[in-house]
């Protein structure tokens, strides 16, 4: 096996994957293994805060929802026209997490400088255990190899991502035992998610209203308040934070006067939340555009022809 | 049927209507999370006992849907919509609306659902003092991985249905075709 980080005449083999992915079918499980092996080399070297220069356009939470983020790269530009960055939490909950996984590294390993793949609280052996992927890969694939690829890779994943110097973006939020970007950098990643201290908490944290920091309602991570965004923002010369991790009712709600964002990019999460979806577009200027939307129409409608009928004549 | 006499439907065209009508936006997947798929030859195991954890998510789901309807019905959210109803809490800031100004009732109801469903930490917990994981530091395939669980799980305690512990050893017997569990 050759680890050279894709050699030009393997595009072609690439392209094809990923245009079967984008028909929401999986790859076999050598593929995806091959696949893997690519993506680990390349994630190896990304940075815990993994610089990113605008434009870009800033995702949340998809979790499985294949055919949403489909809708997704429609609405925003497929990847490589527009630069994407991912917060996490692509698996688990939604129907179609291998595909959804697999597209988006498969993406990475072709465009590796066009779009980031942050590591979510999903992106772990033991969530995927409880809430779905593990299942699905089962499956899908018959036996738990494809499930044991993914979770070995999510270990490379990148836990933050800086953009322009300015807007810093993870899953989930702060730690208390985490004062500067550079605390960040310092930290080995590569291993499961722990159960607690400063790399759980980057994946698991919420912003809260509360001041100073909480005990988070979910077991894991802190709730942390508005001082605390204002200072690690001030030490660090960030305008903003950008996070997901949170279902909100817009795909996106500001927090913190507006010193921290939470985007949510699962629409109808579950299927039945009835939730927006939202990207965050940053332009050239660093100017910032929300876009919502909505679920995509389901799999195999074909476009019908609207005919006019006879009595609007 | 007199009345009826000066009203024709056109059936041919409202039959061709009806062929050709536009594309509605449906959703047919089946509820989250996910169902396993329950094999009559048991190769994947319909005991997963996940069956309890799945009505206890549906509910969290159910109730999550029904505060995101008021939420959405009350249509005040943060930057999107200024202006528009407030209620009397809100009156403190009622200029800036900018922060999760969590103090009505709905949103409130909304967290607290939300709160509900994301519980996903307790539940890795739990279940790891169950010692129900596959441990990550486990090189061995997921055979052996299972064989392990499996033994561990005697059908008669999968089947008294425990609540959270069942769900994995149900799933560990999944991996594996029933006779694994023969230890």
């Amino acid at each position: 096996m050759s680890f050279d980080p894709v050699p030009s005449n393997s595009y072609h083999n690439l392209d094809e994957q990923i245009a079967q992915l984008m028909q929401c079918k999986p790859l076999s499980e050598q593929e995806v293994r091959a696949l893997c092996e690519k993506a680990k080399e390349i994630l190896m070297d990304e940075s815990n805060v993994q610089p990113v220069k605008s434009p870009v356009t800033i995702c949340g939470d998809i979790h499985g929802q294949f055919h949403d983020l489909a809708e997704l790269f429609r609405i925003g530009g497929k990847c490589p026209d527009t630069n994407y960055l991912f917060m996490g939490d692509y698996v688990d909950r939604g129907y179609y997490s291998v595909e959804t996984v697999t597209l988006l590294v498969a993406l990475k390993v072709r465009y590796p400088q066009r779009i980031t793949i942050l590591r979510g609280n999903h992106e772990s052996r033991q969530i995927t255990q409880v809430y779905g992927f593990y299942d699905e890969c089962l499956r899908k694939y018959g036996n738990a190899n494809v499930w044991k690829i993914f979770t070995d890779l999510f270990d490379y994943f990148p836990l933050t991502a800086l953009v322009e110097s300015e807007i810093f973006c993870l899953h989930g939020g702060l730690s208390p035992s985490i004062e500067t970007l550079d605390n960040i950098r310092n930290f080995d990643r590569v291993q499961e998610v722990p159960h607690e201290g400063p790399m759980c908490d980057l994946l698991w944290s919420d912003p809260d209203d509360r001041c100073g920091w909480g005990i988070s309602p979910r077991g894991a991570g802190y709730t942390f308040g508005q001082d605390i965004s204002d200072q690690f923002n001030h030490t660090n010369n960030l305008k903003l934070i950008a996070r997901a991790h949170q279902l909100v009712m817009e795909g996106f709600n500001w927090a913190h006067d507006q010193k921290v964002v939470t985007i949510f990019s699962a629409p109808n999460y579950c299927y039945r939340c009835g939730n927006m979806a939202s990207i965050l577009e940053v332009d050239d200027c660093k100017g910032h555009t929300f876009i919502q939307f909505e679920p995509a129409p389901r799999r195999g409608e074909p476009d019908v022809t609207r005919r006019t009928p006879d009595y609007f004549l | 049927m007199k009345n009826r006499g000066h009203v024709r439907w056109n059936e041919a065209n409202l039959g061709e209507i009806e062929k050709n009508k536009p594309v509605r936006q449906k959703i047919t997947e089946p509820k989250t999370p996910y169902h396993p798929m329950i094999e009559d030859d048991g190769s994947l195991s319909p005991i997963r006992g996940t069956f309890n954890d799945l009505v206890d998510n549906a509910e969290h789901a159910e109730a999550i849907r029904h505060a995101l309807n008021d939420v959405a019905s009350s249509s005040r959210d943060s930057a999107l919509c200024s202006g528009g109803w407030t209620s009397s809490e809100d009156e403190g800031d009622a200029m800036e609306q900018d922060d999760e100004d969590s103090e009505t009732e709905r949103s409130k109801s909304f967290k607290e659902h939300r709160r509900a469903h994301y519980d996903e930490f307790l539940k890795v917990k739990e279940l790891r003092r169950k010692g129900s994981f596959m441990e990550d530091e486990s090189d061995e395939d997921e055979g052996t991985g299972s064989k392990k669980d499996g033994g561990a799980d005697s059908s008669s305690s999968v089947t008294a249905g425990v609540k959270d512990i069942d769900m994995h050893k149900g799933k560990f017997t999944t991996t594996h075709p029933p006779t694994a569990n023969g230890t």
